[in-house]
C-alpha cells in the first residue's frame, strides 16, 4: 500500500514537474507542450485475485503534429520572400514616385527651358537656364541610378549573407540530428529529446525562413533537407554547402553554387521559389536590374535623340551644334571561360536606334562560324552574322550595334560575351555644353526670294535633314528660273524625294509645292514664277533670333521616340512606373495573403501544440490535489502503522 | 477548437497592428490630401498621373509662349499703328504740295517735314523690342534692319534683315508667327515705278535707279548703259538699241545720270565695254518713294503733280501692306487668344481629372478613418477583458 501511494505520488510529482514546464514555457517559439501519459503498474496477483500496484509514468507525450508544422515551415517560407521582396521592391518604389526626387518634374523643367531659349533664342539667361537645369536632369538620373546601384550591392551582400546563414543552419541542425543518434529513446532522455526536437523545428523554421525547403524523416535523426529541384542539403548527418560566388559572364551578379557529391555550378533559377533568398534573386533579377536598365534606357534615348535633333541645329558661334548630353556605349563583358582572343575591347559597342532599345541584357556567341545574339527576354537574332575573318563582324539587334574587329584578334567557338546596352545609361549621362552660346537654337540655313523677282516665287523656311557634311550645308545654293516654269540649281537636287538627284545646271520642271532636297536640308517651293526669278538658300550666318532648331527640340518631349516610336520620355518612363509599382503592388498583395495563410497555419499548429493556461491551471489542480489524497494515504499508512503497533505492544 | 494561451495574445496583437496599419495609411491620405502615396498604392493610376502631370506643365509652358507671343505680337502691332499714322502725315503732305498755290517757302517747309517724317519711318523701321533685338530684321534680329546708304549721288536705305520669322508654340500642335519681315512691309511695295539695277563692271557700281519724272518714263522697257570708253557712255533700250537714247555722254564718278525719267548714278572707274542695267521691277521700297517725294518737290508742276500722283499711288501701298499685315496680326493676336483659352480650359478639365486620380476624398476617407479607429477600440477592449481572466485569478 506505501509502494502504491508512493507511486501515485511520484507520478504526480513528475505530472506537476511536467505542467510547470509547459507553463514556463508558455511563451517560448515552437514549443509543443508535453503531457504525462500515467498508466497503472502490473498488478500482483495474489489468490487468483489481481491486486492493483499504483500508477506510473509511461511517457511524456509532445502534443505535436507533423504535418501542422510543416505547413507551418511551408507559408513561412513563402511569406518571409514575399515580405522582403516587398520591402525591397518599395525601395524603387518611393525613389520613382517622389514627386520631388523623381525624373518626371526635373524631365518637365528641363523642356520648359527649352521653350523659354525657343521664346528667346538670343537670350543668355535662357541659354544659361538650360544647360544648368540639363545639369540638374543628368545628375536626377546620376542619383536615382546610384540608388539603384546601392541597392544592387546591397542585394549582392545580403545574398552572400543568406547563404552563409543556410550554411550554418544546415550546420546546427547536422548537429542536433548527431546529438539524436547519442541518445536512446528511453526513460529519462524522452523529455529531453522532445525539447531537442522543438530547438530543431525552429532551426528548420529558421532555416525556412532564409530558402524554400523540403523536410523528410521529420522525427527521426535521419532526417534530410531539400532544396531547389531536389538537391540535397542535409542527410541525416551529412551536410553540403553552398556557395555565392560571382557569376562568370557577369561579375557583378552572384549565383549560387551546390557543392554536393556532384557540383551544380548555378542553381540560382532554381531558389527563386520562396524564403530570403528567394526574394533577393527575384528581386535582383526580375525587378532591379531591368528597372535599372529602363531608367538607362530612358536616359540614352534622351540623350541621343536629343543630340541627333542639336547637331542639326546651329549655335550663335554660327556653327552646327555638337553633342549636348554625353552618355556610355553599351557594356561588354567577357565570359570567364573564352579561349579566343577577342576580347569585349575588341568590340565596339554603340546605340543605333533608340526606338528599338529594350530593357533586357544580351548574350552574343560564337560557333566558329557565325555570331549569335539573343536577348534575356527570349529573343533572338533572326538569322546569325557569319564571321568576317580578318575583318569587321557587324552584329546589329535591337537597337544595338556591335563590330567585332578580328583584324588582331580572332574568336573560337564557344566564346560568349554579356551586353548590357542601357545598364550604364543613366548613370553616365551628362551635359557636354557649358557655354551658353553652343546651345544651337537656330537652323544652319535660311532662305529667301530675291526681291528682284518678277514673278510671286516663294520658299518655306527649310529644314535640315542631314548634318553629317557641315562643308555641304554652308554652301549657298541659288534656284534660278531659266524660263516661267523651268528652274536650274547650282547643287545637285532630289525633287519630291524622287532619286536620283538631277545634277547641278540641268533644267527642273517646276510645279507648284514641290518638295526639293539638296545638301542635307529640304525646303518646299511656290508661287507663280517669272524667268529671272532666283530662290537662295544660304548660310544662316548672323541668325540669333532663328528658335527654329529649339522649337525642335522642345517638341522632342511630346515625340513618339521610344518603343518604335510610340512613346515619348515621359511615357516610357511613366510606364517603368507602373511596371515597378505593379511589381510592388502584387508582392504586397501575396505578401498579405501568405500572412493570413501563415497565421491560419501557426494557429492550427498552436491550437494544437501551444500551452494554455487555463488548461495548466486545471491540471495543477488536479494533480495537486491527487497529489496531496496520495500523500494523505502515506500519512494514512502510518496512523494504521501505528495502529498496528499500538496494538500489539 | 482548443486556444492556446499564446494564440488568443498573437490574435489580439495581429488585430491591433492591422488597425494601426490601416489608420496610418488612412492618415497619410488625409495629410498630404493624396490618395495614392506610392505607385504600389494604384500603378495604373500612378503613371496615368505622371503623364497628366506633363501635360498640366505642358499646357503651362504653352501658355507661357503664348502670352510673349501676344506681347511680341501687340508690340509689332503698335510699332505698325504709329507707321499709319506717319502715312496720313505724309499723305497729307503730297496732297498739300500738289496744289498750284504753293510757294517756294511753303514747299521748303513740306520738304524739311518730309525729311523728318523720313526719320521717323527709318526709327519706327528699326524698332528693338524689350530685349534690344530689331523686330523687323528677321532672324538676324542682332543687327540694325535698315541702314542708310548712299551710292553716288543717290541716297538709299538697305535692309540688313532676312525673311526668317520668329515662332513659337503655343500648343502640342500649333506654332505662331510672332513678327513680319521688315522686307515685306517696307521693302516689298507693290508700284508701277520699281526699278531694278545691276551692274556688269569690275570698277564701277551703280545706284538703285529712281522714276523722278512720271511723264517721261515708260513702264516696261529695260534699259542699258554702256560705256563707250572710260569717261563716256551710251544709254540704249536693249528692245530697240539703234538709236540709242543717249549717245557719248560724259561720265563723271557718283553724278546723277538722268534718261527717260529716270535717276541713277555710277560711282567708281567703269571701263570701256561695261555695262550696267536698269530693268522693270516689282518694288519700290517706301524710303526710295519718300526720297523721289523730296525731288518732286524741287519740280515745277503740272511734272510735279504727276509725279505726286505716282508717289501717292506708291504710299497708298504702302498703306495697303501696313493694313494687311495689322490684320494678319490681328488674326494671329485672335488664335493667340483663343489658344491660351483653349490651353486653360484643358488645364482645368486634366486637373479635374488628377485630381479624381492622386487626390483624397476627405469625406470617405474620414468617415473610414472614424469606423478603423472604433474596430481598434474594440479590438483593444475585448483584449484587455479576454486577457485578465485567467483560471490562475481564482487559485487563492
Amino acid at each position: 500500500m506505501l509502494n502504491t501511494a508512493v507511486s501515485g505520488l511520484l507520478s504526480f510529482q513528475r505530472a506537476l514537474g511536467t505542467t510547470s514546464h509547459n507553463i514556463a514555457n508558455v511563451s517560448t517559439e515552437g514549443y509543443s507542450r508535453q503531457r504525462v501519459d500515467i498508466t497503472t503498474q502490473a498488478p500482483s496477483q495474489i489468490g487468483g485475485f489481481n491486486f492493483g500496484n499504483g500508477a506510473q509514468i509511461n511517457s511524456v507525450a509532445r502534443i505535436y503534429d507533423q504535418f501542422l508544422t510543416a505547413e507551418v515551415r511551408g507559408t513561412t517560407s513563402t511569406h518571409s520572400k514575399m515580405d522582403l521582396l516587398t520591402e525591397l521592391s518599395s525601395h524603387i518604389d518611393d525613389v520613382l514616385a517622389d514627386p520631388v526626387g523623381g525624373i518626371s518634374p526635373i524631365l518637365h523643367d528641363f523642356f520648359a527651358a527649352v521653350q523659354d531659349v525657343s521664346d528667346d533664342p538670343s537670350s543668355s539667361t535662357a541659354r544659361y537656364n538650360m544647360i544648368n537645369v540639363g545639369n540638374t536632369l543628368a545628375s536626377r538620373f546620376q542619383s536615382i541610378d546610384s540608388r539603384f546601384q546601392q541597392l544592387q550591392e546591397n542585394t549582392s551582400k545580403d545574398i552572400r549573407n543568406v547563404v552563409d546563414e543556410v550554411n550554418n543552419l544546415v550546420e546546427s541542425i547536422r548537429k542536433l540530428n548527431l546529438d539524436f543518434n547519442k541518445i536512446s529513446p528511453s526513460g529519462e532522455s524522452s523529455q529531453q529529446s522532445s525539447d531537442l526536437l522543438d530547438s530543431r523545428d525552429k532551426l528548420l523554421q529558421q532555416l525556412a525562413e532564409k530558402i524554400d525547403i523540403t523536410v523528410i524523416n521529420e522525427s527521426s535523426s535521419n532526417m534530410s533537407i531539400f532544396i531547389g529541384n531536389g538537391q540535397t542539403v542535409l542527410n541525416g548527418t551529412e551536410a553540403f554547402t553552398l556557395d555565392a560566388i560571382p557569376n562568370t559572364g557577369d561579375p557583378s551578379q552572384d549565383i549560387i553554387v551546390y557543392n554536393g557529391f556532384t557540383q551544380i555550378t548555378d542553381l540560382s533559377s532554381a531558389l527563386h521559389g520562396g524564403g530570403e533568398l528567394g526574394a533577393l534573386l527575384e528581386f535582383r533579377d526580375s525587378v532591379l536590374v531591368e528597372t535599372r536598365n529602363d531608367l538607362g534606357r530612358v536616359a540614352i534615348a534622351l540623350a541621343d535623340s536629343f543630340n541627333d535633333q542639336h547637331s542639326e541645329g546651329m549655335d550663335l558661334n554660327n556653327d552646327l551644334g555638337t553633342n549636348f548630353f554625353s552618355f556610355a556605349d553599351p557594356q561588354i563583358l567577357d565570359f570567364t571561360g573564352n579561349s579566343g582572343t577577342i576580347t569585349g575591347s575588341d568590340i565596339n559597342s554603340s546605340i543605333s536606334d533608340v526606338g528599338a532599345l529594350t530593357r533586357y541584357d544580351y548574350t552574343l556567341e560564337f560557333d566558329g562560324a557565325f555570331w549569335y545574339m539573343s536577348s534575356d527576354s527570349g529573343t533572338s537574332l533572326a538569322a546569325p552574322v557569319a564571321n568576317v575573318p580578318g575583318g569587321t563582324t557587324n552584329v546589329t539587334f535591337e537597337g544595338v550595334t556591335l563590330l567585332i574587329d578580328g583584324s588582331v584578334n580572332t574568336a573560337v567557338a564557344g566564346d560568349k560575351f554579356r551586353i548590357k546596352p542601357t545598364i550604364n545609361g543613366a548613370g553616365s549621362i551628362d551635359v557636354l555644353i557649358s557655354d551658353p552660346l553652343l546651345i544651337a537654337a537656330a537652323s544652319p540655313i535660311r532662305t529667301s526670294s530675291s526681291l528682284n523677282n518678277l514673278g510671286t516665287t516663294a520658299i518655306t523656311a527649310g529644314s535640315v535633314i542631314d548634318s553629317s557634311n557641315p562643308v555641304a550645308l554652308s554652301t549657298p545654293v541659288q534656284l534660278t528660273f531659266t524660263t516661267a516654269t523651268t528652274f536650274i540649281s547650282d547643287s545637285d537636287v532630289i525633287v519630291n524625294g524622287n532619286l536620283p538627284a538631277i545634277v547641278a545646271g540641268n533644267p527642273i520642271a517646276f510645279t507648284n509645292g514641290m518638295t526639293i532636297e539638296s545638301n542635307g536640308w529640304t525646303a518646299d517651293i511656290s508661287g507663280i514664277p517669272q524667268t529671272g526669278d532666283t530662290l537662295n538658300i544660304e548660310p544662316n550666318i548672323g541668325g540669333q533670333g532663328d528658335n527654329r532648331n529649339a522649337l525642335d527640340l522642345a517638341n522632342l518631349q511630346i515625340s513618339g521616340i521610344l518603343d518604335g516610336s510610340s512613346s515619348n520620355y515621359q511615357e516610357a518612363y511613366s510606364a517603368m512606373v507602373g511596371r515597378v509599382g505593379s511589381q510592388t503592388a502584387s508582392a504586397n498583395l501575396q505578401r498579405d495573403a501568405a500572412e493570413s495563410i501563415l497565421i491560419q497555419a501557426r494557429d492550427r499548429r498552436n491550437s494544437v501544440s501551444a500551452v494554455n493556461l487555463d488548461e495548466e491551471a486545471a491540471d495543477l489542480i488536479r494533480y495537486q490535489q491527487a497529489y496531496e489524497a496520495a500523500s494523505r494515504i502515506i500519512s494514512t499508512v502510518q496512523t494504521l502503522f501505528d495502529t498496528l503497533i499500538a496494538a500489539t505492544r | 477548437m482548443r486556444i492556446s494561451s499564446i494564440q488568443l495574445h498573437q490574435q489580439g496583437i495581429e488585430s491591433f497592428t492591422t488597425q494601426q496599419d490601416k489608420l496610418a495609411v488612412l492618415q497619410k491620405q488625409i495629410s498630404s490630401g493624396m490618395r495614392i502615396t506610392r505607385p504600389s498604392d494604384d500603378p495604373v493610376a500612378s503613371s496615368r498621373i505622371l503623364e497628366l502631370e506633363q501635360t498640366v506643365s505642358l499646357l503651362e509652358q504653352y501658355n507661357s509662349n503664348a502670352s510673349l507671343a501676344e506681347n511680341r505680337l501687340r508690340l509689332e502691332e503698335t510699332t505698325l499703328s504709329a507707321l499709319e499714322n506717319s502715312y496720313y502725315r505724309i499723305k497729307e503732305l503730297s496732297i498739300q504740295a500738289n496744289s498750284s498755290v504753293n510757294d517756294s517757302v511753303s514747299l521748303n517747309a513740306i520738304k524739311s517735314e518730309i525729311n523728318e517724317r523720313f526719320d521717323e519711318l527709318f526709327s519706327l523701321a528699326n524698332t528693338q523690342d524689350s530685349s534690344g533685338e530689331y523686330l523687323f530684321a528677321g532672324m538676324q534680329n542682332q543687327n540694325e534692319s535698315f541702314t542708310k546708304n548712299t551710292t553716288g549721288s543717290i541716297s538709299h536705305v538697305v535692309f540688313n534683315g532676312d525673311q526668317g520669322q520668329r515662332s513659337f508654340q503655343i500648343s502640342q500642335t500649333r506654332q505662331i508667327r510672332a513678327d513680319d519681315s521688315g522686307s515685306e512691309i517696307f521693302m516689298e511695295i507693290p508700284s508701277g515705278h520699281g526699278l531694278i539695277t545691276d551692274a556688269n563692271s569690275a570698277g564701277g557700281s551703280i545706284s538703285p535707279a529712281l522714276v523722278i519724272e512720271t511723264t517721261a518714263f515708260t513702264a516696261g522697257i529695260n534699259y542699258e548703259i554702256r560705256f563707250t570708253g572710260a569717261n563716256t557712255y551710251d544709254v540704249v533700250d536693249l528692245a530697240a538699241p539703234v538709236p540709242a537714247i543717249v549717245s557719248g555722254a560724259a561720265y563723271t564718278d557718283s553724278a546723277n545720270i538722268e534718261f527717260a525719267g529716270i535717276r541713277a548714278s555710277i560711282t567708281g572707274t567703269p571701263a570701256m565695254g561695261d555695262t550696267f542695267t536698269v530693268s522693270p521691277g516689282q518694288y519700290r521700297d517706301i524710303f526710295q518713294t519718300m526720297e523721289v517725294f523730296k525731288v518732286a518737290l524741287s519740280n515745277t508742276s503740272p511734272t510735279r503733280s504727276d509725279n505726286l500722283d505716282s508717289i501717292q499711288a506708291d504710299m497708298d501701298a504702302f498703306f495697303q501692306n501696313i493694313l494687311n499685315t495689322r490684320t494678319s496680326i490681328g488674326g494671329r493676336l485672335n488664335a493667340v487668344t483663343t489658344q491660351m483659352d483653349d490651353n486653360s480650359a484643358f488645364i482645368l478639365t486634366t486637373q479635374k481629372t488628377l485630381g479624381t486620380l492622386r487626390d483624397t476624398d476627405l469625406a470617405e476617407a474620414i468617415s473610414q478613418l472614424t469606423l478603423e479607429q472604433t474596430t481598434l477600440d474594440a479590438a483593444l477592449s475585448s483584449f484587455a477583458k479576454i486577457s485578465s481572466s485567467s483560471l490562475f485569478n481564482f487559485l487563492r
